[in-house]
């Protein structure tokens, strides 16, 4: 339904908006102006950083310097890995709490929640002896596994919401139809949920790619994604910012290309999953 | 549906096929800082790979977060790095630990007694050299000599903290962004309180006596802090309780700094005619003295060690041996020029006069780092070694704790009486806990 | 074929007992309709017999075999939900293809089957239609279309047309009647509707709170109501219940008549009261009366003709023959 809004309130609101939406967006435009100048220009008033040289040194630079393509195919594995096996794992689990809850559920969806409020140093050091005795200090494998565990009661949790959208009659006509419990999630709840399961896949994909505890807590040089890349640029001694801006720019540029394309395909699965 | 369904596999199946690909012969995994001497060596190791078929990975980390990796690998015996880059504060304590391999069986050619007594005898516990130096520095003075001239004064080469009082005065121009002096202020025990435990030396204060007790209830003390505060706020620039060397370096380079004392890792940079507008405007004198022994001035090295845990001691040795070799410097010099060896480690090189040519700032360096002795950092004996830090793992914390009590106090908010009276109280209390004192 | 039969089941969710133990047959080719007010376990009572509740104790034989533990998929029924259940993703064409997808039909039968159900549905320009882009009469034939095209031994509907609006309602109400003399399948079909069920049904199961109050035809049910309850749930309007003096004198408790069982008069007869609200249909003129002094409000049909307003004065007498006499448990007296 419309509502009546004056012209002035609309104008102020959208102003507001994009000064707002600039301002959050800053930081990254700052990161980016910088990565294209030199260390020495890099630190100068915001002014002069913008009026002098632009020059791609500090990317040649970065890029003789680290192996980019290795780090970037890390966090690909770690993230893609962590999230695939994650799903595999809370569509099961998602369909049966949304499905046939118990009088449980409702308390283990909390408790998969309250894992969440752990401060992750708190369980730093087992976790970090379970990888030293098992050998898996810097490997992917380690990664997957805790990023999926860590993120599991996120992906849990959304699947669990866009599931409990999809009505039961659906499943239950399914299951009148002959389907079994295998078609039933195959053929009808996953193609109805596969917004639901896109954004979830998306954004853990996301946390995943961006998450720089665990990641540079467990890995050396092998296993090492791209936040150890980033964090490889930062120093208490000597100029940094522009490389450290260059790095960060190439770490994030293929997680905000995957998300501007993906974003288009979200809001068309979102509109084809609307009918009801 | 199909095609999502096949497209999940199709990663999962990747990244399989991912896993198994990184098997490997000998590769030593070196953790080291984000700082021009270390990136310059990683640079220079595709000749140690050649030389001898060891590859190498490199795990470039902030010195903080190495620090933290590097602590909680060793004291679990991860095993994840076989050359660690540690500094002169974790030398001792992990040599006294056992968590590192000693270094005393190193080649006769790598000529262990060229290294500077100073550095050495900070990486030595019980006569086991633990760690070989990769680079040494100590702090100096660094002083716009134009704005020196213009305020009429001439800086001798070992000034006095008196002088460098009526130095900032005389230098200091507000109006036109100018600061008498620049100096830490960012709270933590590598920051604030490494300048300011150095600053106390010269003083004749010292953290603890020969019983433990801490002593920042004496005149020393009180006066160093006074001074210091006096210094910042009457010359300093404004939001100096968060400077760091990066702030520091950045205010020198732009123009605004009279005089910085800090690492003389530091001369490069502030000479560097790329990144400094004031390159060729750039005088080094000794950090300063009150006339009682010992300078205000630093020692720090960054050193290579391998720990308990690498299951390639040999070749990590030998990595070590090649990269605080003099070949390595040689090797440099060739490729960079000498003014970009790393400094501060051995005599030899400051008897090379092509390395006295190229780097103006080379005699300074060396009498800097000879005139700090970790053993004898200040005027009365001290149970601890340490020139700008106390070698006993609790320092970390304290030193933070006591920074903070001290930043605060250059934030104006609270007074240095109070700042010393909490430094005291803390640190009795840390200590009586660590057992240290009854 | 389709001959359904409830021993003793019972259903219980938790300590609450929805379903007492509760015996019924349906007979092969029956139009069975469970009638009752909302909450009274019909709804249930279809998901028991379809499969998609367990039940906690009794036993369901489809066809004379034991079906209780079976899984809906090969109970042999289809089922027509009251929100159609349809699935968004697909066509109205993979719609009603799934179940024989999932019955592994070869395709060109499934194509036969599919073309059959939409001619004989209306829905033949449909096929490559998604159900968001039907009416909800047309979502309402796709998902009939999808039972009929299993050919099960029973079909199952729960409150299929509550969803739609009265025209299509009557319309569809027709469609499924003239559906089920031609395929000549038991259909079990759930409403609240009375109308619905005095009109579909060969036989018209009443249930409240999980009880079968009467099972029987449907004038049966409405010429004979074994109780109470049944006398007032069956029939529109509601039958007038009467107690006291004038029910003793019947010997009864309660004695009721239908409104169109009184003859209603201005001029003289048994009762006399006002008109409070007086309904014109045309063909049929529903009065409410008050001031009768036997119930708080009478429903009486008189003729379209019957010209009375709000405050007049009407006498009302009952048909000797029509009156049903009930006893102190609310049980008919015959």
């Amino acid at each position: 339904m419309a509502r009546a809004v004056t012209t002035q309130r609309k104008t102020i609101n959208t102003v507001i908006a994009w000064i707002v939406g600039f301002l959050i967006f800053f930081p990254i435009l700052w990161i980016f102006i910088l990565s294209f100048h030199t260390e020495g220009d890099a630190i100068k008033h915001p002014f002069e950083v913008l009026t002098s040289r632009w020059t791609f040194e500090s990317y040649a630079t970065v890029q003789e310097r680290s192996n980019y393509f290795r780090h970037f195919w890390n966090s690909v594995v770690i993230s893609v890995g962590s999230t695939v096996i994650g799903l595999i794992i809370a569509v099961p689990s998602a369909w049966a709490m949304a499905f046939v809850p118990g009088r449980r559920t409702k308390d283990v969806l909390m408790w998969m929640l309250s894992t969440k409020m752990l401060p992750p140093v708190g369980v730093l050091l087992p976790i970090y002896l379970i990888c030293q005795n098992l050998g898996l200090l810097d490997t992917r494998v380690a990664l997957v596994f805790i990023l999926m565990m860590i993120n599991l009661p996120i992906i849990i949790w959304m699947l669990y919401t866009y599931f409990r959208e999809i009505p039961g009659e659906i499943l239950e006509a399914a299951r009148m139809d002959g389907a079994s419990l295998r078609n039933e999630v195959i053929y009808v709840l996953l193609p109805m949920a596969v917004p639901g399961i896109a954004s979830t896949l998306l954004l853990n994909i996301i946390l995943a790619w961006n998450e720089a505890f665990w990641t540079l807590t467990l890995t050396a040089a092998k296993a090492a994604p791209l936040t150890a890349f980033i964090a490889s640029y930062s120093s208490p001694e000597g100029l940094f910012y522009a490389k450290l801006s260059a790095a960060s720019i190439m770490a994030i540029a293929p997680i905000l290309i995957m998300g501007w394309f993906s974003q288009k395909q979200l809001v068309r699965g979102l509109t084809f999953g609307a009918v009801k | 549906m199909t095609l999502t369904f096949r497209a999940l596999m199709g990663a999962t199946a990747l990244s399989a096929v991912a896993m198994a690909a990184q098997a490997q012969d000998t590769t030593l995994t070196i953790a080291t800082v984000n700082n021009g001497d270390m990136i310059r060596m990683q640079e220079l190791a595709g000749a140690f790979t050649e030389e001898t078929g060891i590859a190498l990975e490199w795990v470039t980390l902030e010195e903080n977060v190495l620090r933290q990796r590097v602590t909680q690998d060793i004291a679990t015996n991860g095993g994840q790095f076989d050359v660690m880059t540690i500094g002169t504060y974790e030398a001792p304590i992990w040599g006294a630990q056992d968590w590192l391999v000693s270094l005393n069986d190193l080649p006769a050619e790598y000529d262990v007694d060229d290294l500077l007594p100073a550095i050495r005898n900070g990486l030595t516990v019980d006569g086991e050299l633990y760690a070989a130096p990769f680079y040494g520095e100590s702090s100096m003075v660094m002083y716009r000599t134009d704005l020196m001239e213009a305020a009429g004064l001439e800086m001798p080469d070992a000034p006095t903290w008196d002088f460098i009082k009526e130095a900032a005065a005389a230098m200091t121009d507000k109006e036109n962004e100018v600061y008498g002096i620049c100096l830490r202020g960012k709270a933590g025990w590598g920051e604030n309180m490494a300048f300011l435990t150095a600053m106390s030396n010269s003083y004749g204060a010292r953290w603890f006596d020969e019983n433990w007790q801490p002593q920042f209830n004496t005149d020393a003390w009180k006066a160093t802090l006074t001074d210091y505060l006096d210094l910042m706020n009457n010359y300093g620039p404004p939001g100096a309780s968060s400077n760091g060397f990066n702030e520091n370096l950045a205010l020198f380079q732009q123009g605004k700094c009279g005089m910085w004392i800090d690492a003389t890792v530091a001369a490069s940079f502030v000479s560097n005619p790329t990144d400094s507008t004031v390159a060729d405007q750039v005088g080094y004198a000794l950090a300063p003295d009150n006339g009682l022994g010992p300078r205000g001035n630093w020692l720090w090295a960054w050193n290579l060690a391998v720990p308990a845990g690498s299951d390639d001691v040999d070749a990590a040795k030998q990595f070590i041996a090649w990269a605080t070799s003099k070949d390595y410097t040689a090797l440099v010099a060739e490729n960079e020029g000498w003014a970009n060896v790393p400094p501060g480690t051995r005599t030899s090189l400051y008897e090379n006069q092509e390395y006295l040519d190229a780097a103006p700032f080379a005699q300074m360096t060396l009498e800097s780092i000879n005139a700090a002795d970790p053993t004898q950092p200040t005027v009365d004996p001290v149970p601890y070694t340490g020139v700008q830090f106390v070698a006993i793992p609790e320092f970390q914390s304290i030193g933070t704790a006591v920074g903070q009590a001290f930043s605060a106090a250059l934030a104006g908010q609270m007074s240095a009486e109070d700042a010393l009276a909490q430094a005291q109280a803390l640190t009795e209390r840390e200590m009586k806990r660590a057992g240290y004192i009854q | 074929m389709g001959r359904i039969t409830l021993d003793k089941v019972t259903k219980a969710f938790g300590e609450v007992e929805v379903i007492p133990p509760l015996d019924l047959t349906i007979e092969d080719g029956e139009f069975v309709v469970f009638v009752g007010p909302s909450g009274c376990g019909k709804s249930t009572l279809l998901r028991l017999i379809a499969g998609l509740e367990d039940v906690t104790s009794g036993e369901i034989r489809i066809d004379s075999k034991p079906a209780t533990h079976l899984p809906p998929a090969k109970r042999g029924l289809a089922m027509v939900f009251q929100s159609y259940a349809l699935y968004p993703h697909m066509t109205v064409r993979k719609n009603i293809a799934f179940p024989m997808k999932m019955a592994g039909v070869p395709e060109d039968e499934q194509k036969r089957r599919i073309d059959a159900a939409a001619s004989a549905l209306n829905l033949t320009d449909y096929l490559e239609r998604r159900p968001g882009q039907l009416s909800g009469g047309q979502r309402q034939r796709v998902a009939i279309g999808r039972a009929i095209v299993r050919e099960p031994a029973a079909f199952l509907f729960d409150e299929p047309l509550s969803n739609l609006d009265a025209a299509l309602r009557v319309g569809m109400r027709l469609e499924i009647s003239e559906l089920h003399k031609r395929l000549e399948t038991t259909m079990i079909y759930v409403t609240h509707d009375q109308v619905e069920a005095m009109t579909m049904a060969d036989k018209i199961v009443v249930l409240q709170k999980g009880v079968i109050e009467q099972v029987g035809a449907p004038l049966e049910l409405y010429n004979a109501p074994r109780n109470k309850f049944v006398a007032g749930f069956i029939g529109s309007p509601k039958m007038n219940l009467i107690e006291g003096a004038e029910a003793t004198k019947h010997d009864a408790q309660t004695i009721g008549v239908r409104p169109e069982h009184l003859v209603a008069s201005t001029t003289e007869g048994d009762w006399k009261g006002k008109v409070v609200v007086s309904e014109h249909l045309g063909s049929d003129t529903f009065l409410h009366v008050e001031g009768t002094g036997l119930a708080e409000l009478m429903t009486v049909r008189v003729g379209g003709e019957f010209n009375v307003n709000h405050g007049d004065t009407v006498y009302l007498t009952p048909m000797a023959d029509k009156i049903h006499r009930f006893d102190a448990q609310g049980l008919r007296i015959a």
